[in-house]
């Protein structure tokens, strides 16, 4: 990915250049992706792509960002804000390649806050498991994902934020020990549905 | 498409702060520099052109010496709320060996600190304030002695916020200076 890329038209006046001139602009340490696709499933679920790159979905049991990893960056970060259709759920994920979910080789140690009991675990499951609580009102998590498009073990750490009727403390920290390179994810509610947005950007540098 | 900055920094279009003789700066790139603060609101840093934030709040007691907690509420037109119970918070708070965690419900949202040892820097990710729901909020916290303290929580309120304001619990001896950066991560 070069560091410098154009934008038609903008500050051509300063450059004495002419209207259709274009300039460099150089890109910032985060760069917005955009995936090559999107797939949704779910009852009369959507998910598009917008004009920058950001997927905006709606009543997904499943919602998958293919394309969105790739040689230019090796490290990303996505951020999310979404509301299930009704009650709470968690949530799982799996990454993927060419529209494949693998579903082998997560481990994910997970601590959970509860009012005054905290607990920790770390389940064996064909995804990273809990990566995500939300209830009904408004929930956001921020995943980082190390090394996806690498072929080697892809670490993962995720933070969420939420807690409408009861708050909770939940973060994981994950592996998925498949040797392999991935280019996408799949946000894999273990029940209910659930709308929002996402987006992920590439660390620059990285 | 061509790629395009993912990460913000954004100018909020006013700014006010109260403290002991304080100052507040809206900076060329959009940063706000304060001094002498124990109170300070961003206005209309959010809108619909994001729908997600992180705040960088960096600062050092200025006034007085130890440390203590600073807290977060939602602003609207100027106005902030302080609804009673309204942000619903899980609290963790690690330190050494000990793990303590804690719900509540409250007119605000913390924790964030200070202290006048270190310049410390705290972390606020808002997720969709601007979208007439709930918001969600996650503050990682510093301190002197390493600590692990987190706060996570949602403002049950279903409306739009433009701003926010952070305030120090002790308003009479709290007075911090530092600088405060709202990054939006682009849509």
């Amino acid at each position: 990915m070069p560091l410098l890329t154009t934008r038609a038209g903008a500050s051509s006046r300063a450059f004495g250049f002419t209207a259709l001139s274009e300039v460099p602009e150089i890109l910032g340490g985060m760069v917005l992706m955009t995936p090559t696709s999107v797939a949704a499933t779910g009852t009369g679920s959507s998910a598009s792509i917008g004009t920058n790159g950001s997927v905006t979905f709606s009543s997904c049991a499943t919602l998958s960002l293919n394309g969105v990893f790739n040689t230019d960056y090796d490290n990303y970060v996505a951020v999310t804000q979404f509301a299930a259709t009704t009650g709470d759920w968690s949530a799982g994920m799996r990454i993927r390649s060419a529209g494949t979910d693998s579903t082998t080789g997560y481990s994910t140690q997970r601590i959970l806050a509860d009012n005054t009991t905290v607990g920790a675990a770390r389940p064996s499951t064909s995804y990273w498991s809990e990566i995500v609580i939300t209830d009904d009102q408004r929930s956001g998590s921020t995943f980082y994902f190390w090394g996806p498009f690498l072929s080697q073990t892809t670490a993962i750490r995720a933070t969420n934020a939420f807690g409408y009727k009861n708050s909770y403390f939940l973060d994981i920290a994950g592996h998925h020990t498949v040797s392999s390179s991935y280019d996408g994810f799949t946000l894999y509610p273990l029940a209910e549905a659930f709308s929002g947005s996402i987006a992920v950007y590439g660390l620059v540098g990285t | 498409m061509p790629n395009k900055n993912g990460f913000i920094l954004l100018k909020p279009t006013s700014v006010n702060v109260t403290g002991s003789s304080p100052t507040a700066t809206i900076n060329a790139n959009g940063s706000v520099s304060f001094t002498n603060a124990s109170n300070i609101s961003l206005n209309g840093v959010f809108s619909s052109d994001y729908h997600n934030y992180r705040v960088l709040f960096s600062g050092k007691w200025s006034v007085n010496n130890g440390s203590g907690t600073w807290y977060m509420r939602l602003r609207s037109g100027g106005v902030t709320d302080a609804t009673a119970s309204s942000y619903n918070t899980q609290y963790l708070y690690v330190y050494s060996s000990g793990i303590s965690s804690s719900r509540g419900a409250s007119s605000q949202a913390g924790s964030i600190t200070f202290e006048s040892y270190n310049r410390f820097t705290n972390i606020l990710d808002f997720y969709a304030p601007f979208i007439a729901a709930p918001t969600a909020y996650r503050i990682y916290a510093q301190e002197s002695s390493p600590v692990l303290q987190d706060t996570v929580g949602t403002h049950n309120i279903a409306s739009s916020y433009d701003g926010f304001n952070v305030f120090g619990g002790s308003p009479s001896v709290d007075m911090i200076s530092g600088r405060i950066a709202v990054y939006g991560f682009r849509k």
